[in-house]
């Protein structure tokens, strides 16, 4: 056995030297690369794991916010539509008066357009009747003038403007 | 007779030429530093710088070379996670060391400049080449110097996870009679052969591939060489693998509680 060793070079020195030197490479690299690097790749996957967590939260807000906002629309149609019914409803209403009003104050001008057109007219009458017993009283005046006296006269007319008064009031 | 000595001689000196064993390019007091050895501090050095330069401008935004280290530690680690689950924090610092200086042995021994570039020393009258930079798993020190550590460190962590009591329990129980004895003490033994079976794969595979080289070199020394140096290449990941796993089988298995 010693032989075989022998033959390959193998001397206990050698083989303790290269042992210390692995036992010291050994520790350069666990202390300056395998600690640095997993510390590193560990704050890498915690930063993932995180980042994933958030975003997982943001998801859940946006899924959030979109529920409110479906429920914000899905209520502001409803009052859309209530407050576009309550405006129908009123402006039915409000062209309904309007419509009323409107008849109101056309009747109420024509009954006092009627009012004004029977004033017109007794007014005219009146006039006509005046100046009709005018006319009369000068064709009597014309034709009696010589016959009668002036007593006589006064008599005539005002007999005549009674009768005639009597014909209008009938 | 003559003839059979002649040619066993003849044998040994071919061997002598392929199986080179490490040749001392110095020494320092009474400790001689060999050309592998002085690779390996070499490899030790260039590792410690990488290390040190990357963990010097660690970001969470990493760099092209902070990327790929961090990727290549990830994917051992994962690997490692796979098969030793809790234990892979654990296991993992060593297995990575394995890997990195087992691949960068590997590999800087087909670097130019390796094994070519030396001295002529004149021992017992004969002139021999003592090269500067030798590849490191092309001598048994280094393998089984790494099959020891890994071996040592599986059995710690044997002790360190189950417990002295339930460690040796693995081999020795006060139930166990005839057969079970045997199978026990065979177990043992088979403990033991593993630091052969690490470290004679490792130099054997690597040892190979420079004597397929040399030979190859030898008949063409331009274009013949290089598929081979290809062929290296694949070997070089292949056992850097092949140790990383298995030391990480025996110490998930010799972790773990046996079932009879």
């Amino acid at each position: 056995m010693e032989q075989i060793f022998s033959n390959f070079g193998v001397k206990p020195i050698l083989l303790s030297a290269q042992i210390v030197n692995f036992l010291i490479l050994f520790l350069i690299l666990k202390k300056l690369l395998y600690k640095q690097i997993l510390k590193i790749k560990k704050k890498k996957k915690k930063n993932i794991e995180e980042n994933l967590r958030n975003a997982d939260k943001i998801k859940q807000q946006l899924k959030n916010a979109e529920q409110a906002y479906i429920l914000k629309i899905t209520e502001a149609n409803i009052k859309a539509q209530k407050i576009v019914a309550t405006a129908s409803a009123e402006a039915i209403e409000i062209i309904a008066k309007a419509h009323q009003q409107a008849q109101y104050e056309v009747d109420l001008m024509i009954k006092k357009s009627k009012e004004n057109l029977m004033y017109e007219q007794d007014k005219a009458k009146q006039v006509m009747h005046k100046e009709y017993a005018n006319l009369v009283i000068l064709g009597i005046e014309m034709i009696t003038s010589e016959v009668l006296q002036l007593g006589d006269h006064k008599k005539i007319i005002e007999t005549r403007l009674r009768e005639l008064n009597n014909q209008n009031l009938n | 007779m003559q003839t059979k000595i002649e040619i066993v001689d003849s044998m040994r000196s071919r061997a002598d030429y392929f199986l080179s064993a490490p040749e001392a390019i110095g020494h320092i007091g009474f400790f001689p530093v060999t050309n592998t050895l002085f690779t390996s501090l070499l490899i030790t050095a260039f590792l410690s710088l990488i290390a040190f330069s990357v963990s010097k401008n660690l970001s969470m935004v990493p760099g092209k070379s902070q990327a790929f280290v961090e990727i290549f530690i990830e994917y051992i680690y994962k690997l490692t996670e796979q098969i030793a689950g809790s234990k892979a924090q654990v296991f993992f610092p060593w297995l990575m060391t394995f890997v990195l200086f087992i691949l960068a042995a590997n590999l800087s021994g087909l670097l130019p400049g390796f094994s070519s570039i030396g001295i002529y020393k004149i021992a017992e009258g004969t002139k021999t080449f003592v090269p500067f930079l030798h590849s490191i798993n092309a001598d048994l020190n280094s393998t089984l110097a790494l099959a020891f550590v890994s071996l040592f460190i599986t059995h710690f962590f044997a002790i360190r996870f189950l417990g002295i009591k339930a460690y040796l329990q693995k081999w020795f129980s006060t139930k166990m009679f005839g057969i079970a004895l045997f199978v026990g003490l065979l177990e043992l033994v088979s403990e033991f052969t593993k630091i052969i079976s690490l470290s004679f794969r490792l130099y054997g595979n690597i040892q190979a591939g420079k004597v397929m080289l040399k030979t190859a070199k030898s008949f063409y020394p331009y274009v013949l060489p290089l598929p081979f140096y290809l062929m290296e290449i694949m070997v070089a990941f292949i056992q850097t693998a092949v140790f990383m796993m298995l030391t990480l089988v025996f110490m998930k298995i010799l972790s773990s509680k046996q079932i009879h």
